[in-house]
């Protein structure tokens, strides 16, 4: 509301310089200009309707400013209403044919709203004129992992990875759940990609995961345990990394050495100060270790 | 004559003006700050007008700084890691190139090391939300806070993101925290978040702009925790304490996202006794934004919540509302506001042991609930209807939190402008009983 009101003040200011000066060019100009730099100054802040409020005056000021309607589809967008937003790119565009932002949250709306086919074309229309840009190849991913084309999906995860200077874990993440989507699985080019994430980012436990992961789904369980035992000292020996080896154990069918873990899993849980023991996340452990025993039987 | 004088004149005036322009040797622009601080380490920051090396002298009294840490490249930022220290110890330190001592060598240049992880220790916390205004409401805060007792020995200093307006540039960060903060920075270690106006200039998926550039952060377990990879999301320990920062707007929040797999990992390997956890974007709030029409906000109180508090969770803060709001001890309400109820309410009191009493973390309840507090009003108030049913109390009101640990005991205070506490609880957690016995 403060933030209307500022904006309320700044336009009644101005309009007090419009009269006075309605015939200076340049003043009006500039009030066009504050207009649109308090508008999109507070798209980020206050209550949605606050600043839908705020952006619906900049345009009625405004009708040309094709970034304001950018800004009111980004609000939208962040409300979960996708055809609202996706209005206000098309008004953005309309103005604008070649406002390639507006393009690119116009395919991210069409892929939350689940219009994977308009999505696929209009982001592929933004990697037209944005040839390299990471953002776009990782939505347009996203967006053929959604149609069941892994391949190509995996194939502009490369590229958003490759064109990224520093890439986060989750895009490796996503690559790699990607991957493993395919059948056969690519287990060579999984490793290798991974083995690139580990360069960059170390042996953080979101690849260790997808590596141990990779080795139960392709049956080579010794593998698993070996990459389970990289994880960092502070996680090994909890009651959820013993619980998770027994069950790989037995996997591997190694019964006796699987019981012992899932044993010393509960053990180990029965040993915590009594506030743990009964949190939600250690009586689970509890159950999958006990489960674990009972299939065992 | 007179026009020869005319140009003497303009040429003394260039050279002056020549000489007031050229960048001095000896200024810093910047700081020092400190970062990733340890039982062991700390990183000293600071930002000089031309590049020289970096030099860091230290040691246990201001009038003596024995000990010295070099960088021998050349740079106007710098970064000096300084290990070896012992914990739980103060040390005085001071800033400067090999030539000379540019800041420092005096009381208040100084930091403490961090506790043995695991220790119990008294431990004080100041935090602030959207504090980055850069205005006179943020320096009240500040004041207020200075003037309020312990702050002298604050141990820890957590911003709650949106720490420099209104696009968290480099000039932005100088007005609103360097220029703002210099007595705190210098003494000690600031862990901040991501806010969305921090966002607008940074990439948290490339970790670029000013945010990173300009905070050094754990991404490899450094201060503790489970490594992460990424300064976005980090956690650390402070003696029995382990603090979790999450990133609620630039990364992908979803349950099986990279961060959350994060967090489910470094919940079960940490074994300290309090858990703190703090972002931007609210899972509650009626403030000056909306928990139940934002996506960030329903995203953290319906993906990282429900892992929080299978971990037990003690405290979560965030800000993003321009509002001091603070809940009951609560549990499991993942909905929307209208569908809290008092099945969510593990503890309907006010929290103060003056009033209905202290929450009590009941050891061998299933859910022994947390408290949320959003903390955004550090730097500016804007409303919002303020009713958002989880909480206990919502003021329109700038002010920061103080947090006091002490073993089993947690205190927390909204310290408003004028000084006044508007709000406080305690939260005691029992001590730890004798493992139960298990047969095999």
């Amino acid at each position: 509301m403060q933030l209307a009101r500022v904006f309320l003040t700044v336009q009644s200011l101005c309009n007090t310089l419009l009269q006075q000066k309605a015939s200076n060019p340049l003043i009006i100009g500039n009030y066009f200009l504050l207009l649109i730099i308090t508008a999109t100054s507070v798209c980020a802040h206050g209550l949605t309707h606050d600043r839908l409020q705020t952006l619906d005056h900049a345009i009625a000021h405004s009708p040309k400013e094709p970034a304001l309607y950018l800004n009111r589809g980004r609000i939208y967008q962040d409300s979960g209403l996708w055809d609202d937003a996706l209005l206000n790119y098309a008004q953005a565009l309309q103005i604008d044919t070649d406002f390639n932002e507006a393009i690119y949250w116009q395919g991210k709306a069409y892929f939350q709203k689940g219009d994977y086919k308009k999505a696929e074309i209009t982001l592929q229309k933004y990697l037209s004129q944005e040839f390299h840009a990471p953002a776009g190849h990782r939505s347009i991913a996203k967006v053929y992992s959604r149609l069941g084309d892994n391949l190509k999906a995996a194939e502009h995860y490369d590229q958003a990875i490759n064109n990224d200077q520093n890439p986060s874990p989750q895009i490796y993440l996503e690559r790699t759940r990607t991957l493993l989507k395919i059948d056969p699985i690519p287990v060579k080019r999984i490793n290798s990609g991974l083995a690139d994430a580990i360069n960059r980012h170390g042996q953080i436990v979101t690849f260790l995961d997808l590596l141990i992961d990779l080795n139960i789904k392709t049956a080579n369980y010794q593998e698993a345990i070996v990459w389970l035992e990289k994880l960092p000292t502070n996680l090994k020996n909890t009651p959820l990394w013993l619980t998770r080896k027994g069950a790989i154990t037995a996997l591997s069918g190694h019964q006796n050495a699987a019981k012992k873990l899932f044993r010393r899993a509960l053990e180990d849980i029965a040993a915590l100060p009594e506030y743990k023991q009964n949190l939600p996340a250690f009586v689970s452990v509890r159950y999958q270790a006990e489960q674990g025993i009972l299939q065992l039987k | 004559m007179r026009s020869t004088l005319r140009v003497s004149s303009i040429i003394v005036l260039l050279f002056g003006a020549l000489l007031s322009c050229h960048p001095n040797v000896d200024t810093v622009t910047r700081g020092p700050y400190l970062q990733t601080g340890t039982d062991a380490a700390i990183t000293v920051r600071w930002r000089t007008a031309v590049k020289t090396d970096s030099v860091v002298r230290y040691g246990h009294r201001p009038d003596n700084l024995t000990q010295t840490v070099i960088v021998h490249t050349d740079n106007i930022e710098h970064e000096v890691r300084i290990t070896g220290l012992k914990p739980l110890t103060r040390y005085y330190y001071s800033i400067g190139n090999s030539s000379k001592t540019l800041a420092g060598g005096n009381n208040s240049y100084r930091f403490t090391t961090s506790p043995t992880p695991g220790i119990a220790t008294p431990t004080r916390v100041w935090l602030i939300g959207d504090s980055g205004t850069a205005n006179d409401a943020a320096a009240t805060v500040y004041r207020a806070y200075l003037n309020y007792p312990g702050s002298e020995n604050t141990n820890l200093w957590i911003m709650l993101g949106d720490n420099a307006y209104n696009y968290g540039t480099d000039k932005q960060y100088q007005s609103a925290v360097f220029n703002m903060y210099p007595e705190l920075l210098r003494r000690t270690p600031l862990w901040p978040t991501l806010g969305n106006h921090d966002g607008r200039s940074a990439d948290s998926d490339s970790e670029s702009g000013p945010y990173y550039n300009i905070f050094s952060l754990p991404r490899n377990a450094e201060a503790g925790g489970l490594a992460s990879g990424t300064e976005a999301y980090y956690s650390f320990d402070y003696g029995n304490v382990h603090f979790i920062c999450l990133d609620s707007y630039e990364t992908d929040r979803t349950p099986d996202g990279a961060m959350m797999n994060w967090l489910k990992n470094d919940l079960a390997a940490t074994d300290e006794k309090w858990i703190i956890a703090f972002w931007h974007h609210p899972p509650y709030s009626k403030g000056s934004h909306d928990s139940d029409a934002e996506i960030e906000l329903i995203d953290m109180r319906q993906y990282a919540l429900p892992i929080l508090e299978s971990y037990g969770v003690d405290l979560v803060f965030a800000g993003h509302s321009h509002s001091y709001e603070r809940s009951f001890l609560i549990d499991s309400h993942y909905g929307l506001s209208g569908t809290f109820n008092a099945s969510h309410l593990i503890d309907k009191g006010d929290g103060r042991e003056n009033g209905n009493g202290a929450y009590h973390k009941d050891y061998h309840a299933l859910h022994a609930g947390a408290v949320y507090t959003v903390a955004g009003a550090s730097g500016k108030t804007s409303g919002g209807t303020l009713d958002h049913p989880a909480m206990f109390v919502s003021l329109n009101q700038l002010g920061s939190v103080v947090l006091d640990i002490n073993n089993d005991r947690l205190d927390a205070k909204y310290l408003g402008t004028d000084g006044i506490i508007s709000d406080y609880f305690t939260v005691i957690k029992g001590q730890d009983s004798f493992p139960a016995t298990v047969l095999n």
